[in-house]
């Protein structure tokens, strides 16, 4: 038997590999590395072409990966061993085990997982600094989108001396890709997507608000650094300097944050403001172990998958490897999340947690690279806003518009 | 004049007698000399059959792993095939959404990639150039000079990629810092869709301009004789002048051979887009081998990036045809055209 993973390189994958040699003394199975990227995952389908992919494998849907390997016949649905061995799937986080749905079949065990960006790190000391209060709470009345702006534009403090950017310390740190825009457009009430996968809605109603809630700070306010053009980690990396005041990112970060900060400033997160009807503005992003189409030995394969997804496989994702991964209620209980001083927040989020809307041609990463392209260009001033949003949607409209392959 | 027909007569001779010791290498002509052409001996066989299970492991790498490729794209190349589902023919749907304009980023992609090497090449070949005119030089140190000219090369590609990543950094980099102490506003380089492409170009010549060129002008350099350059003095001429009408010359047919191979080097730009900036900001440095790469390894339309391939395929192919021919015109071989 064969398990691809690339996820988490390290002790995490040995320590699975030698724990079910214990559960299944006289299964021998490979480990094998792939890189998490778009790599990694052409790498699986030339060896599914090949009639050689791992049993075990990582189709993951925060990749858009998948409903396309389903669709394509690399993986199998495992109802039917769910249902064989009976398996509990109410020990998991419902949101998470949702995301394995499609067609009404599930097609993974939901190994890892998080609640995306939805949460605002912020920097203490230079809140202070400027003067701006952090509301108790995330349900607080000066909690809202409109205030972050007005809270990011107060952070921003320019340059006087010295060399380098014009800017000392940024306001804000967000984005523009998936990742990121689809809870500032939630946040809003709006969508990048429609349900069914087939209409671009980041031009008109909440969506449309939330990325202009973002040019605007970017572009008019500049109160982002490099008009987002760092990404995630080098917002982090900027955060540890004291030149960045806020960043959008999520329950990951409760682990790495300190580790930057090294104890310079107090760090203080918020998920995003409510929304009127009560949902978190969260795009779920989980993990998913597969089984192969063509596995010959499917019963060893769904044990393992369960090994893997079982307290003991998602605490040590998360204990050896420094993940903030949830997907299961027991897992938080363990003194590694309950000790830690941020990860508290991220306990509730998982009830309204909103799940991700997918291209319904499978064509996800196509679609992001039009988005993500399209959002620079507008970003970088080179657009105005109407046409650079309309260049936008039209360009990702026509990636939906293509047919399915 | 006798005599210098005479000289002429032994070179001629000279010739003659060369070819025929090359054709009596080669086993063909001895059959041809021979007269049993097409008589095979056993040790002739033996020695054939040795030969190609020589190169067999070649042969085998070249016939399944290249040129199997090679044709099969061509086919592949009229079909929709996202790898998984048998391929599935589209006679020319993809070809025409190439060169209709359907595809908006194809022209883009290869215009983009058509700036990065006409930027480039000519840089590069004349920064090797002066570089190997320097380096040939008989001057205390040289061998020193001519390592460290040659180590930028020898870094591996992605390593070298982030290490400029963190000089043009426009935040933490030290070139920004250095031109903010001269009162300068550096650039946002690779988050700048004006300065992608340079900050690319500025990379690609830091690695290309001490390298395996400057290596191969150094040795064409070196094949330049001396005596030319001791007639030019004679005759009055200067630095320059040498330069110009001896070296330059002299090495027309090297710097062909670095242009031509430079082309298509440049048109090939792909991993510094594809690690540096994956083909942003805004597109700025999607090139086309970064498109290709989209579509076959991101996207899965194999048959639509065998398509692009082909046509790219043709346009080298095309504009390597233009270049041979132009050489007639400036190339110069033995002191002829």
């Amino acid at each position: 038997m064969s398990w691809s993973n690339g996820y988490v390189t390290g002790k995490w994958p040995e320590l699975m590999v030698d724990n079910f040699k214990k559960i299944a003394p006289n299964v021998t199975l490979e480990h094998r590395v792939i890189t998490f990227d778009n790599a990694g995952y052409a790498k699986m389908y030339a060896e599914a072409a090949a009639g050689d992919m791992a049993d075990v494998v990582p189709f993951l849907p925060a990749h858009y990966q998948m409903w396309p390997a389903a669709h394509r016949g690399v993986i199998q649905p495992i109802d039917a061993y769910i249902a064989s061995d009976k398996w509990d799937l109410t020990q998991f986080f419902a949101p998470f085990v949702d995301q394995q749905r499609w067609q009404g079949k599930i097609w993974g065990t939901p190994g890892f997982g998080w609640t995306g960006h939805d949460a605002f790190i912020m920097n203490v000391k230079a809140f202070e600094e400027a003067g701006v209060s952090i509301p108790a709470s995330d349900t607080s009345p000066d909690w809202t989108m409109d205030k972050i702006y007005e809270m990011a534009v107060k952070l921003t403090k320019p340059r006087t001396s010295g060399t380098g950017d014009k800017i000392e310390r940024f306001g804000l740190q967000i984005g523009y890709t998936n990742i990121q825009i689809v809870p500032q457009a939630r946040a809003f009430m709006g969508e990048v997507l429609n349900k069914e996968g087939t209409k671009v809605l980041l031009g008109e109603g909440g969506g449309l608000k939330g990325a202009k809630w973002a040019y605007d700070l970017a572009v008019k306010e500049k109160a982002v650094p490099l008009a987002g053009g760092f990404t995630v980690g080098q917002g982090e990396t900027l955060f540890g300097l004291g030149r960045l005041a806020m960043y959008q990112g999520g329950s990951l970060e409760s682990f790495t944050v300190d580790k930057v900060v090294q104890d310079k400033f107090p760090v203080k997160m918020l998920l995003f403001p409510k929304r009127s009807d009560g949902g978190r503005p969260s795009q779920l992003r989980a993990g998913s172990w597969n089984m192969s189409a063509k596995t010959k030995s499917p019963a060893w394969t769904f044990e393992f998958m369960k090994y893997l997804s079982s307290k003991e496989g998602i605490l040590t994702f998360n204990t050896v490897s420094g993940n903030g991964s949830y997907t299961r209620p027991d897992v938080l209980e363990d003194p590694y999340f309950k000790t830690n001083k941020y990860f508290g927040l991220w306990k509730d989020a998982l009830a309204t947690a909103m799940q991700p809307h997918f291209p319904a041609n499978y064509r996800g990463t196509e679609m992001e690279d039009a988005m993500n392209n399209n959002q620079q260009a507008l970003w970088l001033g080179t657009a105005d806003w109407n046409e650079g949003i309309k260049k936008t949607v039209d360009a990702m409209q026509k990636v939906l518009d293509k047919p399915v392959e | 004049m006798a005599q210098a027909e005479h000289r002429g007569g032994n070179v001629a001779a000279d010739r003659d007698n060369r070819d025929l010791v090359d054709m009596a290498m080669s086993p063909a002509a001895v059959v041809a000399l021979r007269g049993d052409r097409g008589v095979w001996t056993t040790a002739r066989r033996r020695q054939a059959i040795e030969g190609y299970l020589y190169i067999a492991p070649w042969l085998i790498g070249f016939f399944f792993l290249t040129l199997g490729p090679f044709v099969a794209s061509i086919y592949i190349s009229f079909t929709s095939y996202p790898i998984l589902t048998a391929p599935k023919w589209v006679g020319l749907r993809n070809y025409v959404e190439a060169l209709s304009g359907t595809d908006e980023l194809f022209w883009p992609a290869l215009a983009k990639t058509f700036y990065f090497a006409v930027v480039s090449v000519p840089l590069g070949v004349v920064g090797s150039l002066l570089v190997a005119v320097l380096l040939n030089e008989k001057l205390h140190g040289t061998t020193v000079f001519r390592t460290l000219f040659y180590m930028p090369s020898l870094v591996p590609g992605v390593g070298a990629i982030l290490l400029w990543l963190y000089l043009l950094d426009p935040v933490y980099g030290p070139l920004n810092a250095f031109l903010q102490s001269l009162g300068i506003d550096g650039p946002l380089w690779f988050q700048s869709i004006e300065w992608a492409i340079p900050g690319l170009i500025i990379m690609a010549l830091w690695t290309g301009i001490g390298g395996s060129r400057m290596i191969i002008f150094l040795a064409g350099l070196q094949g330049v004789p001396e005596e030319l350059y001791d007639a030019a003095a004679i005759d009055g001429a200067g630095a320059w002048h040498r330069f110009r009408h001896v070296t330059v010359p002299m090495l027309t047919p090297v710097i062909f051979f670095n242009t031509v191979l430079g082309i298509i080097g440049a048109l090939h730009v792909f991993a510094t887009a594809f690690v540096a900036t994956q083909g942003g900001p805004a597109y700025a440095t999607w090139f086309i081998a970064l498109h290709i790469y989209n579509q076959a390894f991101r996207y899965f339309q194999m048959g639509y990036a065998s398509a692009l391939a082909w046509i790219f395929c043709v346009i080298l192919v095309a504009l390597t045809l233009v270049q041979i021919r132009l050489a007639r015109v400036w190339v110069y071989y033995g002191g002829e055209r």
